[in-house]
């Protein structure tokens, strides 16, 4: 299964970081063999409102299945949830360890966005 | 869902995103949103000030002063929609004038020449005149050292 992991850094070992449509990389993980890759998301780190569309839509395309991110705007949930890619919130710590915690069933998906759209 | 009703989807969403920034920052605003200008770091700066505001977002703005003029402004922000354009349009108001009349300028100024603006996000405007003023400081502190030096 592929899973996406917003992070500062393009590999296993970069924190999460926090912010969905801004953060510096996203890092898709395949859970089996734990082969990544690290996409770059600096052009959206700059970009305006609609960055969280953006960034969940390249998840979507990418074929992940869920995204493990700190926060989560409301139009990049549904982008998400229309895409079909689960949401888990509020994960801190190491890529590779957010992912361990996901193998081991240590994660609560999300029903909602946890942070407010602003602009 | 298919990849074309996803598409749709996405399409429909950014849409309503549009005319929601359409009626946040009116015409204007949403045309500088769209295509942003005075935007990004400017190798040959000679005025440079970098200021956090409380709210978390950091606006960099860069001057290019000859002559006792702002020839060129450019900003850059780690921040959202408002910060960017709080920042365009200040820029845009640095240049034209004296380095020492960029201190007249205040966050209303701002306001005032994109017309329309969230009232929660106002502070962005002051952030962005407070960034002007420290990149027209350090402008100022360094011909002040030359001319000493001399």
């Amino acid at each position: 299964m592929k899973i996406a992991v917003t992070a500062m850094g393009p590999n296993l070992d970069a924190e999460v970081d926090p912010r969905f449509g801004r953060a510096a990389y996203v890092v898709i993980v395949d859970t089996e063999t734990m082969e990544f890759e690290a996409v770059d998301n600096s052009k959206n780190v700059q970009a305006f409102k609609g960055a969280g569309i953006q960034a969940a839509t390249m998840v979507s395309n990418r074929g992940a299945a869920v995204l493990l991110t700190g926060y989560c705007g409301p139009n990049a949930f549904k982008t998400l949830n229309a895409g079909g890619v689960k949401v888990v919130n509020d994960v801190s710590g190491t890529v590779r360890g957010v992912v361990e915690d996901f193998k081991n069933g240590e994660v609560t998906y999300s029903e909602e966005a946890n942070v407010e759209g602003h602009w | 869902m298919t990849n074309e009703e996803f598409d749709a989807y996405v399409d429909n969403l950014q849409a309503e995103v549009f005319s929601e920034a359409k009626t946040a920052y009116g015409e204007k605003g949403f045309q500088r949103w769209r295509n942003p200008r005075y935007h990004g770091r400017m190798m040959d700066a000679n005025g440079y000030g970098t200021v956090t505001g409380v709210c978390g977002d950091t606006i960099e703005m860069f001057l290019k002063i000859e002559d006792n003029c702002v020839c060129d402004a450019s900003y850059t922000t780690t921040g959202c929609t408002s910060s960017g354009l709080c920042g365009s349009f200040a820029a845009e108001l640095a240049i034209g004038r004296d380095p020492e009349a960029l201190f007249d300028l205040k966050g209303e100024d701002v306001l005032d020449f994109i017309g329309t603006f969230p009232e929660k996000e106002q502070h962005c405007a002051h952030l962005a005149i407070a960034t002007l003023h420290e990149a027209a400081n350090s402008f100022l502190v360094q011909k002040k050292t030359n001319t000493i030096h001399k």
